[in-house]
């Protein structure tokens, strides 16, 4: 049997245009990853084994919890280079957790309808990244580049966070599409 | 009510990140305290004015039960710890 | 006597014109000016009527104080009333209409109200309505609101959008006057964030309206080339039409912004207004004072202004207030309005000044009357002359207009929001702000200061000291200097004694002298009474204008000092804000977010009508051709998941991932059953207590791995239970080696239930799910054919053989689409939470109606699973309380009814046969009701005292709702294979 995956904007998106305006949020269909948690003692060691992952990103989302993020078709070798950390209990979360890569000049004004963290570059540095509220719904807002965020919500509030902040994206003319 | 708090893990975030979950004073007794001890855990709050210990729950954000130490006349936040480590502390 | 616009000057755009309607007939203005600009340049002085008296009344202010020209803008949805036509930008196309009027502006019926006003006085509400009790709400108090009221609100929905917003800075300038554009400038020359508002459509404040030279230009050219230096500066953002309204804890501060109220047309695309939330390390207040009304006989007439305002319209807008002007002051800001009206070629008809010594500052050849006072004003619906009085001899002077000032109140509304009371002081005859460290800085006019030299230095000044406090090096320039500037000092003159008419003090709530004197003498003199009392510094307005007249007369009626009298408590807001705002984007079905499960397009493409269950959308029922209602549907489904196979989406349970090696220990703590001892592959049913013994939760928990639990929860109680966890993870046992997170929205979870859903699920599933090799609570992960791996649960809620099957969410859809295909030859159908309640209660399951935050584990049946063994566990210690062991307690049975026509319904309260309805009587209640059609009857769980003993006697069930009861027999609650054969097939 061979089984389809099926995003959870997927309906909202079908009708939307393909090309990208200058503030665009792009979809990723292929995003894989895993809530990592550091057991009681072994919290640096985990930090030092995550950074040492190469080819996924990994998100602050509380003390000894993190959420490594990748794409699908590499989350072979990074599932198992997770496996491996001593002292870290690993949950799969792709499927759980939805991403969505916010990129313009504008951004950060539109995520300032978003979320109350300061998103000045001073505050919120690349690299850095956080849980909060994002659109009414708790996420995680990571800044990957001076204007591209990436924010990741529960799959099941994502339907109810992509119809906010296309909302709130209009005034900046904000286009949105799957990006593979 | 403070508008803002300072997590120890998140940062400054706004109060609506935040769940109030009430006293943080008691102390949960051991397994052999007497039905008073459980009564008094569970029921008995005082009401102090001014300087008080909350227990806020970072909802939205890091997951963590904070510890606010502030005052309910003035609204002022003298501090906010991770509960966990302010019990590893205290012990 | 009329109003008009100059010829030349006035900082409109008079290539701009834009067409407007008042009352319906045409007008027009230019682009920049306000609604009252333009209603004055078209010689419209009265505007509206007032509230208690309905008497004439024009506009009196230029600003966000006005408590006259209030009107309705808009029509349909976009109707809005109530507001101030002074700060209302005008725009092609703006509908404006007059209130509280009926039939016309000009003739209004309600003005019969002045002849009652002996009846109308302060505290009519209290006393002349007494009696008889029943005629208020039907008689008294509709003919008060048809009489007495503002604006009507629309009552079609709001088409406009609405947002929310944050912002953060080093420092928040509120008010761009003299005061706030010097420290913000002062500020982002030295490279701090700075955020500077100010509520009107144009920034410069007061600059705007007077005619100094500043720095050698004009006021407005030195205000456009401070904004454009600001604008160079890429951490300094400037908000025009932004008032900010609140002044909350930590320095958060409340503003609304309004992005298009001044276009016909808003473009979808942005809100109309949009509320921000700014988060400040430091803010200087530079708000500007308040020209305060003198309050002398016939205050009131359309055509007196504030002398301030008269300058507004005249400098800013070009209109002139009337062609023979009167002036009525007490300080220098009466001469400056009759120096730019005899500037402006306009006849000064006389100067009458409350002080024995004026200055000689006065326009020549004007005619200056010291020591006088006005005692009434003619005209009616116009000004046409003042009764001025002066050592006892009477004199009318014509007149089309009278500028009034009484002095000048600091705005310090926003400093005195959070707790702090104003401050007297005697040197500025006015209340100041109170010290509030350095959070908040007043600057400025708001500071007491007088002169727009003195501002501009006030506002360096304050900017600096935040500099320093902020541990930056500041970066100074020399202040521009200014020429030509007049003293606003003034002599305190609280009212003019001899008033021949009714001197207002609060113009909006029709409060005047003799309302105060009233209140006085009925011992309501104490002024947060005084205003309850007689409504003065209520509604739309707060009493910006006549507070401080209020606390000066009550003092002068005490003998004490304005000190002692004090003033009411301000709170946010400091001018309205629109529900809308406030809303931001939550509204509607968007007033939370929704939450879609992964099966949900499942369930659509199978034509679920869905409920709303919390956040969730859940599948009800799935209607069929020929089904006529929703219980046709149920009935059929139920009957196959008993026959055959039903599948059912349950993906919105709690899942809980949970792992360590204190992981067996920690839940055994939590639940109040043994979970040491569970086997690695199998599935345990869970009780889950509160801490004073009564139940908190049920669900499964499966061990998958030597320390690695899966945990699910209800639905409704999904997040509170996480908090539980992680309170007792945090707070009470940080020791213990246990972590754990939520994988709630990992999998789409479908139970599987009926005889055949083994068959159905083997098609799927390479694993051997014999019952030998997967019997009744095991727990797995097994892997699907075609390769995709998922968790495999035996467990059911529906008394049938089931099954839980877990898969990867993105998965969901397509294997709950093979599953239906692959049982379609067995029969299967989809069942929603309808068919799941019914099966469940024939089963005696209970869910949150039973576990309803009263019961005890006993209580419910399941008293086996709270552990005596146990040493410790939440809810152990009080859960064998007296009260929670008492004999009579309401528990747990079935209900059937005697005759099967009368259904039962959730909510009946149950009776002894013959008993009257009564809370003695009381035998317990209906938590759970459905028909069920396998046993084709009406069948309940309830709560019945010692239920248990009581199988098989009848009872009454009474409905006092319907005002229905019937006889019910009490039974078992498991009303189908008690011996649970069909679990274990």
């Amino acid at each position: 049997m061979n089984f389809v995956l099926r995003h959870p904007v997927e309906e909202l998106l079908a009708a939307a245009p393909a090309e990208p305006a200058l503030n665009h949020l792009s979809v990723p269909r292929n995003r894989a990853s895993w809530s990592v948690l550091a057991h009681k003692g072994s919290e640096a060691t985990v930090v030092q084994a995550l950074a040492a992952i190469e080819g996924a990103s990994v998100r602050f989302c509380g003390p000894e919890e993190w959420l490594v993020v990748t794409n699908r078709d590499g989350a072979g070798a990074v599932a198992s280079a997770l496996a491996a950390i001593p002292g870290a209990s690993v949950v799969e979360q792709g499927d759980g957790r939805t991403v969505f890569s916010l990129a313009g000049p504008d951004s950060r004004a539109l995520l300032a309808k978003c979320t109350a963290l300061d998103l000045h570059p001073d505050a919120f540095a690349i690299g850095r990244s956080a849980n909060a509220l994002v659109c009414h719904v708790g996420g995680n807002v990571a800044r990957v580049a001076r204007d591209t965020y990436e924010i990741t919500v529960m799959r099941s509030f994502a339907a109810s966070f992509f119809s906010e902040i296309c909302l709130l994206g209009r005034e900046f003319g904000l286009s949105a599409g799957f990006a593979d | 009510m403070a508008s803002l708090i300072s997590c120890p893990h998140c940062g400054v975030r706004p109060k609506e990140e935040f769940t109030i979950r009430g006293d943080a004073t008691p102390v949960r007794p051991g397994p052999d305290a007497p039905e008073e001890a459980w009564f008094a855990y569970v029921y008995l709050r005082e009401n102090p004015k001014g300087r008080i210990r909350e227990s806020w729950h970072h909802t939205s954000g890091c997951r963590r039960f904070l510890i606010v130490e502030r005052d309910n006349v003035t609204h002022e936040v003298y501090s906010v710890v991770d509960a966990a480590q302010a019990k590893e502390a205290a012990e | 006597m009329s109003a008009y616009r100059l010829t030349t000057g006035g900082l409109v755009d008079r290539s701009a014109g834009l067409a407007f309607t008042f009352d319906g007939r045409p007008m027009r203005g230019f682009a920049g000016d306000t609604l009252a600009s333009a209603l004055l340049a078209n010689n419209e002085v009265l505007v509206g009527r007032s509230f208690k008296y309905h008497r004439p009344r024009g506009i009196l202010t230029a600003g966000s104080a006005e408590p006259n020209a209030l009107v309705t803008i808009g029509t349909g949805g976009r109707r809005e009333p109530n507001t101030r036509a002074t700060v209302a930008e005008l725009f092609n196309g703006l509908d404006a209409i007059s209130q509280n009027r009926w039939p016309s502006l000009k003739h209004d019926i309600g003005a019969v109200n002045g002849l009652l006003s002996p009846f109308l006085g302060a505290g009519f509400y209290y006393k002349t309505f007494m009696w008889p009790a029943a005629f208020w709400e039907k008689v008294y108090e509709p003919i008060i609101r048809r009489a007495a009221g503002l604006g009507k609100a629309s009552m079609q929905p709001d088409p406009d959008r609405y947002e929310k917003a944050w912002a953060h800075c080093d420092l928040l300038v509120i008010g761009a006057g003299a005061a706030g554009l010097m420290a913000a400038l002062t500020a982002a020359r030295s490279g701090l964030r700075v955020i500077l508002a100010d509520e009107g459509f144009r920034m410069g404040g007061a600059l705007l309206s007077e005619t100094a030279k500043i720095g050698g230009q004009a006021p407005a050219d030195f205000v456009a080339s401070v904004l454009e230096e600001l604008k160079s500066f890429p951490d300094v953002t400037l908000m025009p039409r932004t008032t900010v309204f609140g002044w909350y804890d930590d320095n958060v501060f409340g503003a609304v912004e309004k992005v298009q109220k001044h276009v016909a047309e808003p473009s979808p695309d942005r809100p109309v207004e949009r509320v921000w939330r700014i988060i400040a390390k430091r803010a200087i207040m530079a708000t500007g004072a308040e020209e305060r009304p003198l309050v002398f006989g016939g205050n009131d007439t359309p055509g007196v202004m504030m002398a301030s305002a008269m300058r507004t319209y005249l400098n800013r807008y070009a209109v002139a207030a009337g062609r023979k002007v009167a002036v009525f002051t007490n300080g220098g800001s009466g001469y400056a309005t009759a120096q730019a009206f005899a500037s402006n070629g306009i006849e000064i008809a006389a100067i009458i000044d409350s002080r024995a010594v004026v200055p000689d500052v006065a326009p020549k050849g004007a005619r200056i009357i010291h020591n006088g006072g006005i005692v009434a004003t003619k005209g009616g619906n116009r000004l046409s002359g003042v009764v001025v009085e002066r050592s006892g001899f009477e004199e009318v002077i014509e007149c089309d207009a009278l500028a009034m000032s009484g002095g000048w109140s600091p705005v310090v509304h926003l400093a005195c929001q959070r707790g702090r009371k104003p401050v007297w002081s005697d040197e500025h005859q006015a209340f100041l702000a109170p010290e509030n460290g350095d959070l908040l800085t007043p600057a400025g006019a708001a500071a007491g200061l007088s002169g727009l030299g003195d501002a501009l230095k006030d506002g360096q000044e304050k900017a600096l000291a935040i500099l320093r406090g902020l541990g930056k090096r500041p970066k100074l320039r020399d202040l521009p200097e200014v020429e030509g500037e007049y003293d606003p000092a003034f002599a305190p003159l609280w009212y003019v004694p001899g008033a021949q008419q009714k001197a207002f003090v609060d113009f909006q709530n029709d409060v005047h002298v003799a309302d105060l004197g009233l209140a006085k003498r009925e011992a309501y003199g104490f002024v947060e009474h005084a205003k309850r009392y007689t409504t003065g510094g209520m509604a739309t307005d707060q009493g910006k204008l006549g507070n401080v007249n209020m606390a000066g007369i009550l003092a002068g009626m005490k003998g004490v000092s304005p000190a002692e009298i004090g003033t009411t408590t301000f709170r946010p807001f400091y001018t309205p804000v629109s529900f809308g705002a406030m809303a931001g984007t939550s509204r509607d079905k968007e007033s939370r977010p929704t939450r879609y499960s992964p099966l949900h397009n499942w369930a659509k493409k199978n034509g679920a009508t869905f409920v709303e269950a919390g956040l969730w959308y859940r599948s009800a029922w799935f209607p069929r051709a020929g089904e006529a209602t929703w219980r046709d549907s149920v009935d059929r489904e139920v009957l196959n998941v008993r026959a055959n196979a039903g599948l059912c989406d349950v993906s919105t349970l709690g899942k809980i991932e949970i792992f360590g090696a204190d992981a067996a220990e920690f839940l055994n703590r939590v639940y109040s059953n043994a979970f040491l001892k569970l086997p690695v592959g199998r599935a345990r049913y869970g009780l889950m207590l509160r801490e004073d013994g009564i139940v908190f939760d049920d669900g499964t928990t499966s061990r998958l791995a030597e320390n690695h639990y899966f945990m699910t929860t209800t639905t409704g109680h999904a997040a509170e239970v996480m908090t539980h966890l992680e309170h007792c993870a945090q707070t009470l046992w940080p020791n213990l080696d246990v972590r754990f997170v939520s994988s709630s929205d990992q999998w789409a979870q479908m139970a599987l239930a009926g005889p055949k859903s083994r068959t159905i699920l083997q098609e799927l599933v390479e694993d051997d799910l014999s019952n030998e090799a997967f019997p009744f609570l095991s727990a797995r992960e097994v892997m699907l054919k075609g390769g995709l791996k998922a968790r495999l649960f035996r467990i059911s809620f529906s008394g049938e053989l089931a099954y839980e099957l877990a898969v990867p969410a993105g998965y969901g859809e397509a294997v709950a689409d093979a599953l239906m295909e692959a049982g379609a030859p067995h029969g299967i159908c989809a069942y929603g939470v309808e068919a799941l309640a019914v099966l469940r209660i024939e089963k005696g399951h209970v869910t949150h109606n039973e576990l309803d935050g009263r019961t005890t584990p006993d209580d419910v049946g399941l008293g086996k699973m709270v552990s005596g063994t146990k040493p410790d566990f939440i809810g152990k210690h009080l859960a064998g309380r007296f009260g929670l062991t008492a004999a009579d307690r309401l528990q747990l049975v079935g209900l059937k009814p005697v005759d099967v026509a009368n259904t039962i319904r959730a909510g009946s309260h149950i009776l002894k046969e013959g008993a009257k309805p009564s809370l003695t009587n009381d035998q317990g209640h209906v938590s759970s009701a459905c028909y069920s059609p396998g046993l084709q009857s009406p069948i309940a769980l309830a709560l019945i005292k010692s239920g248990r003993e009581r199988h098989g006697e009848k009872v009454i069930v009474w409905d006092g709702l319907r005002n229905e009861e019937f006889p019910a027999v009490i039974c078992s609650p498991v009303f189908i294979d008690p011996e649970n054969g069909r679990l274990h097939q």
